[in-house]
């Protein structure tokens, strides 16, 4: 039966779908030079999606956890998807912002960019709120098939459409492996909605068939995040897709591959149901597994960044680093682990955002994208290298950064699980923050030590560029304004997931 | 006459899809690796109609449509992007394409 509530938690997917659609039209309708201005309709659309996400947050009353979802469980409104949901409105709203100067997207296109994040967005949002294994997979394709386009946008350049092959390849094998894991777990159980299935695992001791369900989900689920061995795609991907769409990429995209990861492995993997369940008792070392994942992915995406020299492979490599930190939160499976995730995606949003948006305007100055452009930049204009150099240092997590404070709390939610196992986790996340500085001080070693190559031309920063690097940079260097705030947030949000933890 | 059995269906499928990775593996022309991924997905499909049987419901069958649905709009993303490929550089093969070093 369909309720008033029903409508209630689903009221900022139903902003985005309407603002999207309205988008399409008002694009039809503008004259080619005017399309860009659809981008204040897609950022009113996403305010008004965030402030109605921020209402469920606030709302007194928690909404029904664990089994009670919306829509016949295939929705699940709980505080953490809707922390979730508002790193997506972030990211979204970032994206229009920085793309809306890029010089890589063309004027005529604009429309049909601000219409690709919407949807990219509103397929992120349901990854987020998915209880059925059907809404998984669906959401996950939505999400999927805006980004290939997305990632192509730059049609005339080889480079772009050529990620975007690779994407297309490598997200349909994902994504066939992730409905076959599906279609395991149905074959095993005869449901679909997540917590059902965590029931229905539980008297499966040992199955080989459960295992091979956990696996091929991994695959799926692993190739969105950015996951060691699943990653190849995202230096490609990344450093082909224009700059606004990369940031878009790296923070929402990888935000609600996590959202997913946590759903699935806390309400079908952790002691969901009434008397345990899930993979737990089907005996699959799935934090074993997981934290081997993650040691390898952190390893290889921060020792592949090093000598990168276009910046936005490099800040690729090191976008896969930051997903084994998080991926080995992932395998505390406790509130504290999931909190320090949530706020650690906030962090990651004002870092990369601010990264990413600097490159945009030097590749907009330089019609290139090659740490060459960044010699001398100190020198020529500081202010552009003092924000790059802030986001940088927050990116290695040296304090008194936000980056600092995000790994801090990752790190102490791996510490306080007490055993060895976690100890020589938390050990090989801080060996790779030191392999880190390595290549993140080069780029900043370049823009204030070596001398401005003499055909360089200077950025155009503009005002309101200006303004929101200055603001991100601010927020970036001096997180105890807003950190304890935010961390209380996220603990809060976490807290609500408790019954699908312990 | 031993009767057909879930477990049937489950190893045809299984076998379904290991031709399907294969295919994505070890062929080199983007519309074979693409017809490979829809076989991976109809490995899936078999064995959602197979346990639909056996578990009697609905929400099998009606997974079945959706992935078919989702393969369809996947394909049409796919060559638009092939096409596009081409138009830029007059080649979809993914060997040839060494602009990019994954």
């Amino acid at each position: 039966m369909l309720t008033l509530a029903d409508l209630d938690a689903i009221a900022p997917e139903i902003t985005l779908a309407v603002t999207l659609g309205l988008v399409l039209v008002l694009d039809l309708l503008f004259r080619p030079a005017e399309r860009r201005l659809t981008g204040w309709l897609a950022l009113s659309g996403v305010t008004l999606a965030a402030s109605q996400i921020v209402k469920n947050l606030a709302a007194a009353a928690p909404l029904p956890s664990a089994a009670a979802g919306f829509f016949s469980g295939m929705f699940v409104a709980d505080s953490t998807a809707s922390f979730f949901k508002l790193i997506f409105c972030l990211a979204a709203a970032g994206a229009v912002v920085i793309g809306y100067r890029s010089s890589e997207i063309s004027r005529a296109r604009h429309g049909e960019y601000h219409f690709l994040l919407l949807a990219a967005t509103l397929g992120m949002c349901f990854m987020a709120s998915a209880g059925d294994l059907v809404m998984v997979y669906l959401a996950v394709e939505m999400l999927s098939q805006a980004s290939y386009i997305l990632a192509g946008y730059i049609r005339n350049n080889p480079r772009s459409s050529e990620g975007a092959l690779k994407y297309v390849i490598y997200g349909g094998v994902a994504s066939g492996a992730m409905i076959f894991g599906i279609s395991i777990l149905y074959g095993f159980t005869g449901v679909t909605d997540l917590v059902l299935v965590g029931q229905g695992l539980a008297g499966t001791a040992s199955s080989p068939a459960a295992l091979m369900a956990f696996l091929f989900m991994l695959v799926g689920l692993g190739f969105k995040v950015a996951m060691v061995p699943f990653h190849m795609w995202a230096p490609d991907v990344y450093e082909g897709a224009p700059a606004p769409v990369t940031a878009f990429l790296s923070i929402g995209s990888k935000a609600a591959g996590f959202a997913v990861l946590l759903r699935v492995l806390f309400s079908v993997g952790a002691q969901a149901a009434p008397g345990g369940g899930g993979i737990e008792a089907a005996a699959i070392p799935w934090r074993e597994m997981l934290a081997v994942l993650a040691v390898l992915t952190m390893t290889v995406g921060n020792l592949s960044a090093i000598g990168q020299r276009s910046l936005k492979r490099l800040l690729a490599f090191s976008s896969v680093g930051h997903a084994g930190y998080l991926l080995a939160a992932c395998t505390t499976a406790t509130a504290s682990g999931v909190s320090s995730i949530l706020f650690y995606f906030v962090v990651y949003f004002l870092m990369t955002l601010g990264a990413f948006h600097v490159v945009v305007l030097v590749s907009n100055a330089t019609g290139r994208d090659s740490d060459a452009d960044y010699a001398g930049l100190g020198w020529k204009q500081p202010f552009l290298a003092a924000t790059m150099s802030i986001f940088l240092v927050s990116l290695v997590g040296l304090p008194p950064t936000a980056g600092f404070l995000g790994k801090w709390y990752l790190f102490t939610a791996l510490v306080e699980m007490g055993s060895w196992k976690f100890l020589l986790l938390t050990l090989a996340a801080l060996l790779n923050s030191v392999i880190s500085l390595y290549y993140y001080v080069y780029i900043i070693k370049k823009m204030w030590i070596e001398e401005p190559a003499p055909e360089g031309r200077r950025v155009v920063v503009g005002f309101v560029p200006g303004i929101l690097l200055a603001v991100l940079a601010f927020l970036t260097v001096y997180p105890f304004g807003y950190g304890g705030a935010v961390l209380a947030a996220a603990s809060k949000a976490a807290g609500d997931r408790a019954s699908f933890l312990r | 006459m031993t009767p057909v059995t879930l477990a049937h269906y489950a190893y045809l499928s299984a076998g379904l899809f290991s031709v399907g990775l294969a295919g994505v593996l070890l062929r080199r022309n983007f519309l074979t690796i693409l017809m490979s991924v829809e076989l991976m997905a109809n490995a899936a499909n078999l064995l959602f109609i197979a346990a639909a049987r056996q578990h009697g419901g609905e929400a099998g069958h009606v997974l079945v449509l959706l992935v078919i649905a989702v393969a369809a709009c996947e394909a049409a993303v796919g060559l638009a992007i092939a096409v596009g490929l081409y138009r830029a550089s007059g080649t979809v093969n993914p060997n040839a394409l060494a602009e990019l070093k994954g």
